[in-house]
């Protein structure tokens, strides 16, 4: 697996948007890579859970976008009232982080289904700028709460479903 | 009023929660109003969407940047409509 994937793409949403001429095909690029930054950061961190390193690849493969959607709003459901303030207990705390990483990542999948399918209306950078920016966010908020039991459940959440 | 398909939650309450977050930002310099309906994301799960026009006169990046995160916590203090089945997708406008 190429091991800096994610950080290579939301790096190239950031050119896309502040170095690159100011075009809706740049626009649009820019949030697809976002997303896909944020896609490859979780699929990376779960498939290291896997033990052998050769079946990563094909680990990866499996990951499907609307379980993730799902996987992630049912955390954003059962998540209740976020606590960020200094009051918040520590697992209030890492729900809440985890929450932000959740609701970044379904919104980043509708941009991108946007601007990769939605031909209709232009792409308004000024939204794209957001979405990058926010991806940039979600990259910390992740590395501050992944090897946490929660985060780490939900990396499994992630692929597999729980028989109800 | 807001149309819902038969079997979601009521309009009234999404107009509720989504009231909570206007009157949050009422009295904000940055941002001009905050508009949603309702509709259908890429998968066809019910979903709320919410435009937040912004005045962008004098407002630099940073302070977007500072806006969108403030307003996407506040979704999740104030708005959580993932609890009600639906989720909030943001777009700034201007």
């Amino acid at each position: 697996m190429v091991d800096d994937l994610p950080e290579q793409l939301i790096a190239q949403a950031e050119f896309l948007l502040r170095e690159a001429t100011t075009n809706e095909a740049n626009v649009r690029r820019s949030v697809s890579a976002a997303y896909y930054a944020l896609f490859h950061l979780l699929i990376r961190d779960a498939v290291k859970n896997w033990k052998h390193a050769d079946h990563h690849s094909r680990l990866a493969r499996t990951f499907d976008h609307k379980r993730m959607k799902d996987a992630s709003t049912a955390m954003l459901k059962e998540g209740g009232r976020a606590q960020s303030t200094e009051a918040a207990n520590p697992e209030q705390t890492v729900r809440f982080n985890l929450s932000i990483v959740c609701q970044n990542f379904v919104e980043l999948q509708q941009a991108r289904h946007r601007a990769d399918y939605d031909v209709e209306e232009a792409f308004n950078p000024l939204d794209a700028a957001v979405h990058v920016a926010q991806t940039r966010l979600a990259f910390g908020y992740w590395a501050k709460v992944k090897d946490d039991p929660l985060a780490q459940g939900y990396l499994y959440s992630l692929l597999f479903k729980d028989r109800s | 009023m807001t149309i819902v398909p038969k079997g979601w939650v009521s309009s009234e309450e999404i107009s509720q929660r989504i009231d909570r977050l206007q009157a949050q930002y009422a009295n904000n310099p940055l941002v001009k109003r905050i508009d949603y309906r309702i509709g259908v994301d890429w998968s066809d799960d019910p979903a709320v969407f919410i435009d937040v026009t912004v005045a962008r006169n004098g407002m630099t990046p940073m302070e977007l940047q500072r806006l969108a995160e403030g307003i996407r916590i506040d979704l999740l203090r104030l708005v959580r409509s993932d609890e009600i089945g639906l989720h909030s997708y943001l777009s700034f406008v201007d």
